[in-house]
């Protein structure tokens, strides 16, 4: 009875989770664009519950859609700790995903992926992605933290 | 001692935002010694964005240089596409046919009304005018919408080739884009009436961050921001390139209407107006296009340049963005170098922040319509 | 332009060489590195030129030596010229030495400090006053340099 019922809440908390992911942003500037256009009202991410956050104390989401550079590494670790747990990280675009356009046999600043910072949980592929994957990106986002369930996914 | 106000001197304490802030119009840090509430003494540190661009130029061969040509200002792509190309066809004299001097003018004027537009979205969120925001957002759509159907794409469209475009003109573009200005030409009145009539709007910009004209120009500073503080220098009429010299439009300046001239309020409106002008240059041009090729030659893979450099200026909707190559004749460029206007326009921010309020810094940051990745590359 | 660069050429003779910029009908001055501040100044106060916007400084390096190429214009007289001297490229990690024109004109920070930190230059004779710092996160290696490699060299 208490596996049942603790199964019972596990997803209706990782419902809850997954229907409300407030998130911050961090861009570069080349996916910065298709993020703002995201947010508009044409392709609007709000009616999936995502609300954009101006702190990472107060996100679920981080969204990274920067080239991952050494400075920019630094950043990105330092926003993610200052996140609390259960969080989630989605890379958007091909630069986060895997170097992208300055990647280091192009470029002496070795893009790197954003996975060998922090864990990421969805990848968008793109240059820059258009707003219809970045919200397939999240739909499937959605559905991996109902499968798994709300506690997995905390550290 | 009793505790008085002029006792005390209130301390000057540092304040620090960034690298990552939503306040902030990009990735660079901001410090400030602020009094109370007034910043006394700003400083900027930028480079968080360094991709080595210039240098993988370097790298690639002359054939797949569009690419990173491509990011050197994402928001406006285009522009940088056409520094370099004008450069390129200038070293290896290359006429480009008027058909394509033309779709490329089309496709400039339309990247500068979607890169107002995206400011002036920025520049409502930073006010706090959120509605206004998701409105010019929905208006930014039509834009991109239109580079769709013409590039393919609707952002790095890697659409300039040396010598021409990479297509000819697809068929019913002519006809959205008299629709979509007309259509933008009905909500720029709306815009008129949302924001520049608006009080609450005009009390957070009109008399902020004020720049003189002697500022401006001992700063270098060139684009909308430049003409609103009153400094009348646009590359498009001083030395005309693209076909720009057949067209008639007028270069908006700063007239201090609800202020002073070059205060916030009227960089916002120079670019509004600026927004009018080009719908107006897009639709006596989309009527004009001469017949003809659209591309004079076809770049093969291994394409050279043969020794020499050039100089090209465009407008962009930033400011003066100019482009220097060099060649030696081989695989490789040996430097292309990048002046771009948001580098220079910084420059002239300390000076603006000094006396401003923390409340306020943001909206004053926007208005000048920096791109980071621009000054970074 | 020709006459007004014959004045040049009578009050500075031997230190500048006049040519064609590339294929466009720009001139560019050469000059030794010793005099850019004399010839800078000249050319911002004489009445007939009025070089007052320093719109680009751009280097590069080509068969051993760096290229300073300072792109000036004229609001007032609708003029645009290219003031050039070059460098020999040190080796290693030494940085080369030019006279900083902060005090001609006060916009050429921004481009100064780039190059900096890019090609291992140092502006000598200003005080820098910008509070726009630039922190590429390069460390003691100048990148734009031909001598600066990294990694594997892929051909695109």
């Amino acid at each position: 009875m208490r596996t049942f019922l603790s199964a019972k809440l596990g997803n209706l908390a990782a419902w809850a989770q997954s229907s409300s992911l407030w998130y911050y942003t961090i861009t570069g500037g080349c996916c910065a664009d298709e993020m703002l256009s995201v947010q508009g009202c044409r392709y609007d991410l709000e009616r999936f519950g995502c609300l954009p956050q101006a702190h990472p104390e107060q996100a679920d989401l981080l969204i990274v859609s920067t080239a991952v550079t050494e400075q920019m590494a630094k950043v990105i670790l330092d926003v993610y700790d200052r996140m609390p747990s259960p969080k989630y990280v989605m890379a958007v675009g091909a630069c986060s995903n895997s170097g992208g356009a300055f990647n280091e046999r192009v470029s002496y600043v070795k893009s790197r992926p954003l996975e060998q910072v922090i864990p990421v949980d969805v990848f968008i592929p793109g240059c820059p992605p258009r707003p219809e994957a970045i919200m397939n990106g999240l739909i499937l986002l959605q559905n991996k933290i109902q499968e798994r369930g709300a506690n997995e996914n905390a550290p | 001692m009793i505790y008085t106000r002029e006792k005390l001197h209130a301390s000057v304490s540092s304040l620090s935002w960034g690298p990552s802030d939503p306040s902030l119009p990009g990735i660079f840090r901001l410090e400030a010694d602020a009094e109370g509430d007034l910043i006394r003494r700003a400083r900027i540190e930028t480079g968080f964005l360094h991709k080595g661009l210039e240098k993988s130029l370097e790298k690639r061969s002359w054939f797949t240089s569009m690419i990173a040509v491509d990011r050197v200002d994402p928001e406006a792509p285009l522009f940088a596409e056409l520094a370099f190309c004008i450069a390129i066809e200038e070293i290896c004299n290359i006429q480009v046919p008027r058909r394509a001097q033309v779709i490329r003018l089309i496709l400039c004027e339309l990247g500068r009304v979607g890169s107002h537009l995206h400011f002036l979205a920025r520049a409502a969120i930073a006010t706090g005018f959120d509605t206004a925001s998701q409105y010019i957002l929905r208006d930014r759509e039509l834009v991109l919408d239109l580079f769709e159907l013409m590039t393919g794409r609707r952002f790095s469209p890697n659409f300039f080739k040396f010598g021409g475009v990479g297509a000819d003109i697809t068929e019913g573009f002519i006809e959205r884009i008299h629709e979509t200005t007309r259509l933008l030409e009905i909500r720029l009145r709306e815009y008129h009436a949302l924001m520049i009539e608006n009080q609450a709007f005009i009390d957070r910009l009109a008399w902020q961050g004020v720049l003189s004209a002697e500022t401006a120009q001992s700063k270098g500073l060139t684009g909308p921001s430049a003409r609103a503080s009153g400094l009348r220098f646009d590359v498009r009429k001083d030395e005309a390139y693209s076909g720009y010299e057949h067209f008639d439009f007028r270069v908006p300046l700063g007239t201090g209407a609800r202020g002073t001239t070059g205060d916030g309020f009227d960089r916002i409106v120079v670019r509004l107006e600026e927004i009018r002008e080009s719908l107006l240059i897009l639709s006596h041009a989309v009527d004009s296009v001469p017949a003809g090729d659209f591309l004079a030659l076809t770049t093969p893979p291994d394409f050279t340049v043969p020794a020499g450099e050039a100089y090209s200026r465009v407008e962009s909707p930033r400011g003066l963005l100019s482009c220097h190559v060099v060649s030696d004749g081989g695989a490789h460029p040996v430097r292309v170098q990048w002046r771009t206007p948001s580098s220079s326009n910084i420059e002239v921010v300390p000076e603006v922040l000094k006396g401003i309020t923390i409340q306020d810094f943001p909206v004053i940051l926007a208005s000048f319509d920096l791109s980071i990745a621009e000054i970074d590359r | 332009m020709r006459t007004l660069l014959k004045k040049l050429e009578s009050d500075f003779g031997q230190a500048v060489t006049i040519k064609k910029f590339g294929r466009s009908d720009q001139f560019v001055v050469e000059i030794e590195a010793e005099k850019l501040v004399e010839i800078a100044t000249w050319l911002r106060m004489q009445e007939a030129f009025r070089m007052d916007f320093l719109e680009n400084l751009s280097l590069f390096e080509s068969k051993g030596k760096t290229v300073f190429s300072y792109f000036l214009r004229s609001g007032s007289q609708g003029l645009q010229l290219v003031l050039r001297t070059s460098l020999a490229t040190p080796n290693g990690g030494a940085r080369l030495e030019i006279p900083s024109i902060l005090g001609v004109w006060s916009h050429a920070e921004s481009f100064e400090s780039e190059a900096e930190k890019m090609f291992g230059v140092h502006f000598s004779g200003e005080n820098r006053a910008s509070s726009v710092r630039k922190n590429f996160g390069l460390g003691d290696e100048y990148p734009l340099r031909k001598s600066f490699e990294w990694g594997d060299r892929v051909e695109l």
